[in-house]
């Protein structure tokens, strides 16, 4: 819609308008603006002087101590990950050859197991060389028949 | 950078020059008072909203780097102080008393005057404030629709809504202060 396609009675409307006239501020309303401005800058530090302000309400030193914390957070976590002996590119899944010898040398020590069970106890044999050790949890942790178990002379428990 | 006048008075502003704040003062100061006025209807209130602004504009000196038109910044600046300032307002003045304080009485007829004062606070905030931001701000559509982040053709249709509930008010018997 074009604004000035008003009507002539809306035209005289606006006209009205317009004419109450501007309202103007009081006579100290500029001054006393003035001096506000006056007082912000001398807040931040002196006029003129850009990025200038105590120092803890400058943004760039909050980013700069951002960007250095996460630095900090990222080498701290490399730095542990390379303590504790992870290995990110250890192959996780099973190979195939290993399982299929694995399988082979199961039946040649147990020749009535099936070809099928054998590959099974490969997997098996294989997933479990992947496990870790862990310190024995506390005893409320684990059900008492099991707690038994533990206390007859097993000392890790796999996980 | 320094291009325009505006660039110029842009670029002393992010630098904190003083001269550069009383520069947008005298450039822009009276029209935001007076568009404070209409979207507020209070003095008072629209000379407070106006200080906000200026020391908002210290406090943010360092993103009006960001900033492509100052005057449309300063007039969503207003628009956005007068709102707060609409909010917590806690007593509700007359409009008579308003139209007096605001010296409005420019028509042959005051009491013509205080019944398009009284209309105008009866109108939906979005189509006052559009009329303010045209009227008293001295605005272009375009400048409002980039102010209130509303298309060209939404300013001037709110525009015009306003302009025709003015128009129906003023016709209806005069209901009296709101």
């Amino acid at each position: 819609m074009d604004p000035s396609d008003l009507p002539p009675e809306l035209r005289d409307l606006e006209r009205r308008l317009a004419a109450r006239g501007r309202p103007e501020p009081s006579a100290d309303f500029r001054p006393r603006v003035l001096a506000a401005v006056r007082r912000e800058l001398a807040a931040q530090g002196g006029a003129g002087r850009l990025g200038a302000g105590p120092w803890w309400r400058r943004h760039e030193v909050w980013q700069y101590a951002a960007a250095a914390a996460a630095g900090v957070l990222l080498v701290l976590n490399l730095a542990m990950s390379a303590s504790l002996g992870d290995d990110f590119f250890r192959p996780r899944a099973p190979n195939g050859a290993d399982v299929a010898q694995a399988a082979a040398k199961i039946r040649e020590l147990v020749p009535s197991i099936t070809p099928d069970e054998a590959l099974r106890e490969a997997i098996a044999l294989r997933a479990g060389s992947h496990l870790v050790m862990a310190p024995r949890p506390w005893p409320g942790f684990l059900s008492p028949r099991l707690l038994r178990q533990l206390e007859e002379g097993v000392p890790w428990v796999m996980q | 950078m320094t291009g325009t006048p505006q660039d110029a008075l842009l670029e002393g502003l992010v630098a904190g020059r003083e001269e550069a704040f009383a520069a947008a003062y005298d450039e822009y100061g009276g029209r935001l008072f007076a568009a404070a006025c209409g979207m507020l209807g209070s003095r008072e209130e629209a000379e407070d909203a106006v200080q906000d602004v200026f020391v908002g504009l210290v406090q943010a000196r360092e993103s009006l780097r960001r900033v492509r038109n100052l005057k449309a910044y300063l007039f969503a600046s207003i628009r956005y102080a007068a709102v707060r300032r609409a909010r917590r307002r806690k007593t509700v003045e007359l409009v008579a008393d308003r139209a007096a304080r605001l010296a409005v009485g420019g028509g042959p007829d005051p009491d013509v005057g205080c019944r398009l004062e009284r209309a105008l606070r009866r109108l939906p905030p979005e189509q006052r404030e559009t009329v303010a931001l045209h009227i008293d701000g001295g605005l272009t559509f375009a400048e409002i629709a980039e102010c209130l982040g509303v298309g060209l053709n939404t300013a001037a249709s709110r525009y015009r809504y306003a302009m025709e509930k003015l128009r129906e008010a003023l016709k209806e018997p005069d209901r009296g202060p709101v």
